[in-house]
């Protein structure tokens, strides 16, 4: 009965204790979860974004601006930032991404922001897309954070 | 100089008179097989500006790009097809006509915003297409002034809603108006950064967002019917919009709001019907700005799982004058927490417990929203797959026992209405046969007796049936609550007694509805209640069927009736003194409530013929005899095979004949078993099916006695002619062999135990 008892008490702990941030990307169920900033379904990987708190928790995102300005409202302790690769639509960390915004891309909440993998890749589609390429530290000192609304 | 003026005239005229004369008229090319033109583009580098070309029949490449002004009118549904490669039709001048194409196969690559009709120019009609197989429907891109009209659209049907394109997409193009399309299977409607939109009387179903605004302002969205996307009318970062008169129904996706708004400002939502949602309304960041408002007013919120979710800290909204019916939760918090002040005023509330004690259709005590389910409910959203199950009453009754865990009311309506709204005609579902519905008075009362009848006034799990058409099929786990019940049913009904009513009290304020009544009815045996108007006979009715909150308890079968109410419902068939019905025949109003309360349609056969409507099972409802409409109100009330049946004053506006025929039924079916509670002021009625009668006075129980025990009773009440003449009409009745008491009809004054006057019809 003993060994019972600490058994469940064993599993409560684990469950109850989480499991702290991973280096992995995270999960998104698309046309499922809904972005954590504007409430929105997320649907189109290439535009999705992600990052995941020092806690382990995730916050899930439509887009990257909607990403940056929910960091911006929030000042989540994060571990790790996500985007995607606008073409592979394979999660590759934000530190190590390179942005492009432009007028001409029309993402989910208006702020023309895609990622791409590699440096090359990141020029192919500005000059593609008539874009300005960014860094991850540009978008997060808010240089490009998306479209403020005309309130 | 005045020479020098003429001489300027009329050179000015022989410059202009020639380029006016030389200037050709519209004409109409023809572009058909057997000519004069045998393609569009053709027709196109003939036309000038003004001219009309004319398109009959036959299938025609893409892409075709109009750069005049030109109206291009299909005959005979002309196809222009893209062969799966951009955009189909590009018009690219003003004041083009595009009119009875069908525009098909567009690229697919989102990126390029592939439509089946881009408009690139101002002030174009698009008006009856039809687009199929296209990624975007229509694209407006700097195209003010452009009306869309009449067009049925869809998109390609491989993809996924969020890989489909938008069915309309309107981007940097103000003054735009969308009406009477047909829009299903597509992705959004969507306008972005055009203000003066307005979308008008449009069908949208099947989508992702119905209609979704962004940073546009100025819209109004009035009259459309919004029909199971994944969410109805979006609207962020947008000011002064009116949302007014939409149907908006059926709304599940993962977030599933019929209408929602962030960040928005000056909202006003009017009189529309938000219906079998996940949530009707959702407000976050609304209104945006201090000196912004959000009126909500006049709407009706039925049957959502949710009727009104607000973050926290949302503040400043007005709810005034809606309808909130049969919602899961009428309110809850988003993220719990406390609410920011709005007003919320004037509103009826299917939940109400108060009372309107002066008769002015207001309640006399505030309205308070404090269910501990909706609170858990806000603080986790995911609970809602439990929302209708026993867990839920289960929580709800530990709050009331440990008042320490009961939460503040999250909303207070200081004057609630006590009547709900009528459900306006354009709400109503088209009914392919039989008949027409009557008007929307008679069926939202409907909604609301099936409720009591089905017993699922507290859940409305069913009642949403009623509004998905495809949803005929029960799920797995409510047959099997029902096998389940059937099985407790059958174990308990030999067992038990019937009815078991211990020492229930209603109050209403100051007044007592009901005072300690106590009862105990056995399966076969019929209990009248008789009282005075006003004794507390519809109150217990109401109880009985766990209508309204009382103290002490109620067992049905061995069931308590707030422990296990849904179960306990089911039990119960209710026949109200008149129910309203729509007007479709005998049979198919029994078929349409077979399956609303899934009950086994086999058994509107035998219902038919043993309560005798089979001759008048094709008539419509409206064309029935009074005595007819209360025996298909007993069908439907049997059709569960309910062991309890509870009639108030059922037989009140019939006829003598009917009447008795009436109470012979019931007579019978007390012969098989069932237990009947029935209301009635008739002391010949009682005295002809009650076993036992239960005695009520202001609420107050005098009595529960044997039948025979009544008359005697109320013989000191009857003055000593009347009970002369009774005796005399007795004796006529019996001497005429038929047992009944004929068409006599005398009125008797109830002198003590009836204040005012108490009529018996006799």
């Amino acid at each position: 009965m003993k060994q019972i008892l600490c058994l469940i008490t064993l599993l409560l702990l684990v469950g109850c204790g989480g499991t702290g941030p991973t280096d992995e990307p995270p999960e998104i169920v698309y046309s499922q979860d809904l972005c954590d900033s504007c409430g929105m379904i997320i649907d189109e990987p290439r535009f999705a974004a992600a990052y995941v708190l020092t806690t382990g928790e995730v916050r899930k995102f439509e887009s990257i601006e909607d990403m940056v300005s929910y960091h911006q409202q929030h000042q989540d302790e994060v571990h790790l930032f996500w985007v995607h690769d606008y073409e592979s639509e394979e999660w590759v960390r934000a530190d190590q991404a390179y942005f492009i915004q432009s007028d001409y891309i029309q993402s989910p909440m208006g702020g023309g922001l895609i990622a791409a993998a590699s440096e090359t890749h990141a020029h192919r589609l500005a000059d593609v897309w008539h874009g300005t390429l960014l860094t991850f530290a540009d978008l997060m000192d808010g240089h490009e954070a998306g479209e403020s609304h005309s309130h | 100089m005045k020479r020098l003026l003429s001489l300027g005239i009329l050179a000015w005229l022989l410059l202009i008179v020639p380029l006016a004369a030389a200037s050709p008229s519209p004409s109409t090319l023809i572009v058909s097989p057997g000519g004069p033109y045998q393609s569009i583009n053709a027709a196109l580098v003939a036309a000038q500006d003004g001219d009309t070309i004319e398109v009959r029949g036959g299938v025609h490449p893409a892409p075709l790009v109009v750069n005049k002004r030109v109206s291009l009118i299909g005959v005979d549904w002309p196809v222009v097809d893209g062969e799966g490669k951009g955009s189909v039709v590009t018009l690219a001048a003003a004041n083009i006509t595009f009119q009875g194409f069908i525009v098909r196969g567009s690229g697919s690559e989102p990126d390029r915003n592939h439509a089946g009709i881009a408009v690139i120019a101002p002030d174009v009609l698009v008006e009856n297409n039809r687009l199929e197989d296209v990624l975007f429907g229509i694209y407006v891109a700097e195209g003010s002034g452009t009306i869309l009209r009449g067009n049925d659209i869809t998109s390609k049907t491989q993809y996924e809603l969020g890989r489909k394109g938008d069915s309309i997409r309107i981007w940097y193009s103000p003054n735009v108006l969308v009406e009477h399309n047909v829009i299903h299977e597509t992705r959004d409607l969507v306008i972005w950064y055009s203000p003066d939109v307005i979308i008008q009387e449009n069908e949208i179903r099947g989508g992702r967002y119905g209609i979704h605004l962004m940073y546009t302002d100025d819209i109004i969205i009035r009259r459309n019917r919004l029909l199971n996307n994944s969410v109805g009318i979006y609207t962020m970062y947008s000011h002064d919009v009116l949302i007014e008169e939409n149907l908006v129904r059926g709304h599940r996706g993962p977030n599933g709001f019929a209408l929602g708004f962030k960040d928005a400002d000056n909202v006003t939502v009017l009189s529309n019907v938000l219906v079998d949602n996940n949530g009707g309304i959702f407000m976050d960041g609304t209104p945006f700005s201090p000196q912004g408002f959000s009126q909500i007013e006049g709407n009706i919120l039925a049957f959502n799982d949710v009727a009104v979710t607000l973050q926290p800290a949302v503040r400043g909204n007005q709810f005034v004058g809606n309808s909130f019916w049969e919602n899961g939760s009428q309110m809850t918090l988003q993220g719990g927490g406390r609410p920011g002040v709005n007003l919320w005023q004037g509103n009826s509330w299917s939940d109400y417990t108060g009372f309107d004690a002066d008769g002015d259709g207001q309640g006399d005590v505030a309205y308070r929203s404090e269910r501990f389910f909706e609170d858990l409910l806000g603080q986790e959203p995911r609970l809602r797959v439990l929302l209708y199950s026993p867990a839920v009453q289960a929580l709800e009754m530990a709050a009331r026992s440990f008042p320490l865990i009961q939460p503040q009311p999250k909303l207070v309506d200081e004057s609630p209405r006590m009547a709900a709204a009528a459900l306006p005609p354009f709400a109503h579902r088209p009914q392919p046969a039989p008949g027409k519905m009557v008007g929307a008075a008679a069926i939202f009362l409907s909604l609301a007796l099936l409720g009591a009848i089905t017993g699922l006034t507290t859940d409305g799990l069913d009642l949403r049936r009623f509004f998905h058409p495809a949803a005929t099929f029960l799920p797995n786990r409510v047959l099997s609550f029902r096998d389940s019940l059937h099985k407790v049913t059958q174990a308990t009904m030999n067992q038990q007694p019937s009815l078991a009513i211990q020492q229930v009290s209603k109050q209403y304020g100051p007044v007592h509805a009901l005072r300690r009544v106590s009862l105990t009815a056995q399966p076969g045996q019929a209990i009248a209640l008789w009282g005075e108007n006003g004794a507390g006979k519809t109150t217990l009715i109401k109880a009985i069927l766990g209508l309204i909150s009382y103290e002490g308890s109620i067992h049905v079968l061995g069931q308590d009736g707030r422990k296990q109410g849904k179960a306990v419902r089911r039990l119960i068939g209710y026949v109200p003194q008149e129910l309203v019905l729509s007007d479709w025949s005998v049979r198919a109003t029994m078929q349409f409530f077979c399956r609303l309360k899934q009950a086994n349609p086999q058994r509107i056969e035998g219902l038919l013929t043993q309560l005798g409507l089979l001759d008048h099972q094709h008539k419509p409802v409206p064309a029935l005899s009074g005595g007819l409409r209360q025996r298909l109100a007993l069908a439907l009330a049997l059709l569960d095979d309910p062991p309890i049946l509870l009639l108030d004053e059922v037989t009140a506006n019939l006829d003598t004949q009917a009447r008795w025929e009436y109470l012979d039924l019931l007579a019978g079916l007390c012969q098989q078993g069932k237990t009947i509670l029935f209301a009635s002021h008739r002391l010949e009625e009682v005295e002809a099916l009650a076993d036992k009668v239960l005695l009520l006075e202001q609420g107050e129980m005098i009595g529960l006695m044997e039948v025979g025990e009544l008359r005697p009773r109320l013989q000191h009440v009857i003055s000593p002619t009347l009970q002369t003449r009774l005796a005399f009409h007795e004796a006529t009745a019996t001497n005429n062999g038929n047992g009944k008491t004929g068409d006599v009809t005398l009125r008797a004054e109830y002198h003590s135990f009836s204040p005012q006057m108490a009529q018996i019809e006799m």
